[in-house]
């Protein structure tokens, strides 16, 4: 219910804020591992060196950090993890809010975006457009038992690297994000 | 006072508030974040039946990456004279060594200089829930005599020391358990041909901690409140004194090998969850301490400084 609110509340800032391309706009992250707000503190404060971060909102209660992204800069996801590790505890889960511009996905699709491989598991034919919640499934960004539910749903071995593979049709090699719906 | 410490503690626990890691007089297998720095002032004091006896370190620790990092301390007390005194050796009518008493100085003395590291080699996280541990070393620079068994890494000996650390929290607990072994170098005179030759001594503790105030988190701004219980012991070999090729006969039980487990309760602030205010004391539960004397009491504040 909760996950429900906040991302309604993502989703009224970006059809308020009515940006025509297609970009990250915010993303709920809950950190695991945290027991107090000193912990907090120095995620938050690890966070806060991300220049593509605008803001950070934080419920200490349930160590979950909202954070709103510069529409001007390229969100790089793994920074976000790599700050929570560098800081001492993991991701338990990233649900970001994607601003779509009419984007046909299926099952596999592969959505090249800002240089990055956007991979699609387990999803069904749809259209997306406007903003809609994307959940990361890749190893370090949910928990392990999601993961190798995720593994299990595809064909495609990048979702074990994380980088394109000839399961995927890129032309060069490129970073491989495995998200769902 | 120790009951009502025992009350507070079980209050808590049948409450189900959050476990709390920050030990105040141990380390958890947790460690400071990748590129912070951490300051810590600790100090400790005691009275003994003449004098006013206190420690005070100064620890700089450092980040170096999600699983290492580093730290630095400084130490200085009055519990050590820069060298034996004249009159540590006697010679008693048999015409053999003994170690004749001496007055315990009241000046105090630069002792020494540490330098360490903390591993977290295992890491499992979960909502409000982790298992952790790490590897800690560290050695350590001291110049003056410590004429008593129970070596220690924290100012008293020239050494080297190393150990386990297992932190866990499950079910709103906070439990961690250290396992170490302090292998100190001896002390030799030149001049006076005196060697105190110490053994290696064993260091464990099992730390509890609590979390009684706030009963929710709303800001960073509220002061945390956390209790802790730590047990904490040791066990020692006896000093060998040589003076030449002589043994030395020391009559005191300092000199003698030893263990003892000590109750260390605190209560910890977290102010501004940053600065983090320790309050301690320490009773001996099985046997004692020689070095100090009880009861002790301790104030630590540290300080993150995120770049």
């Amino acid at each position: 219910m909760k996950t429900r609110k906040i991302i309604f509340t993502m989703l009224i800032t970006v059809l308020l804020s009515g940006s025509a391309f297609a970009n990250f706009v915010s993303a709920r992250v809950k950190v695991t591992g945290i027991t107090c707000s000193m912990c907090s503190n120095s995620v938050h404060k690890a966070l806060s060196s991300l220049s593509f971060i605008d803001k950070i909102d934080v419920n200490l209660e349930n160590a979950e950090f909202t954070l709103t992204f510069k529409a001007s800069e390229k969100v790089v996801m793994d920074l976000i993890k790599e700050k929570i590790e560098g800081a001492g505890f993991s991701v338990g889960e990233i649900i970001a809010a994607f601003k779509f511009d009419n984007l046909h996905v299926k099952k596999d699709f592969h959505y090249e975006f800002e240089n990055n491989v956007y991979h699609f598991v387990n999803v069904k034919d749809q259209d997306l457009k406007d903003v809609v919640a994307i959940r990361f499934v890749d190893k370090g960004m949910t928990s392990q038992k999601e993961y190798k539910k995720y593994v299990g749903l595809t064909t495609y071995t990048c979702i074990k690297t994380g980088k394109s593979a000839d399961c995927c049709n890129t032309a060069s090699k490129k970073r491989v994000y495995h998200i769902t719906l | 006072m120790r009951r009502i410490f025992l009350f507070l503690l079980f209050a808590s626990l049948v409450k189900g508030s959050v476990g709390q890691e920050l030990f105040p007089n141990s380390e958890p297998a947790s460690i400071v974040p990748k590129g912070a720095i951490g300051l810590r002032l600790m100090n400790e004091a005691y009275t003994t039946s003449t004098n006013f006896k206190s420690w005070h370190g100064g620890m700089f620790m450092y980040g170096i990456s999600s699983k290492l990092m580093i730290n630095a301390m400084v130490t200085t007390s009055n519990h050590h004279y820069k060298e034996l005194p004249a009159s540590y050796i006697q010679k008693d009518v048999h015409d053999r060594y003994y170690i004749a008493p001496i007055v315990s100085p009241s000046s105090y003395l630069f002792e020494s200089v540490n330098v360490g590291f903390r591993y977290r080699f295992l890491n499992s996280d979960g909502d409000h829930r982790h298992f952790r541990m790490a590897l800690y070393g560290n050695g350590v620079y001291a110049a003056q005599p410590h004429d008593e068994a129970e070596v220690s890494l924290m100012g008293d000996n020239k050494g080297v020391g190393g150990g386990v650390i297992s932190t866990v929290l499950v079910h709103k607990l906070a439990v961690s358990l250290t396992a170490g072994i302090i292998k100190p170098f001896s002390y030799k005179e030149k001049s006076s041909a005196i060697a105190l030759n110490y053994g290696n001594a064993y260091n464990y503790s099992l730390s509890f901690g609590y979390l009684v105030y706030p009963f929710k988190y709303k800001n960073y701004k509220q002061t945390n409140i956390n209790l802790y219980a730590e047990f904490m012991g040791k066990s020692y070999e006896a000093l060998r004194v040589t003076k030449g090729d002589d043994a030395v006969i020391a009559y005191n039980d300092g000199y003698k090998k030893g263990n003892y487990v000590e109750l260390r309760p605190s209560v910890q602030f977290i102010i501004k969850s940053n600065l983090r205010i320790d309050c301690s004391t320490a009773f001996p539960l099985l046997n004692k301490s020689y070095v100090r004397k009880y009861p002790l009491y301790m104030l630590n504040i540290q300080y993150y400084i995120f770049r």
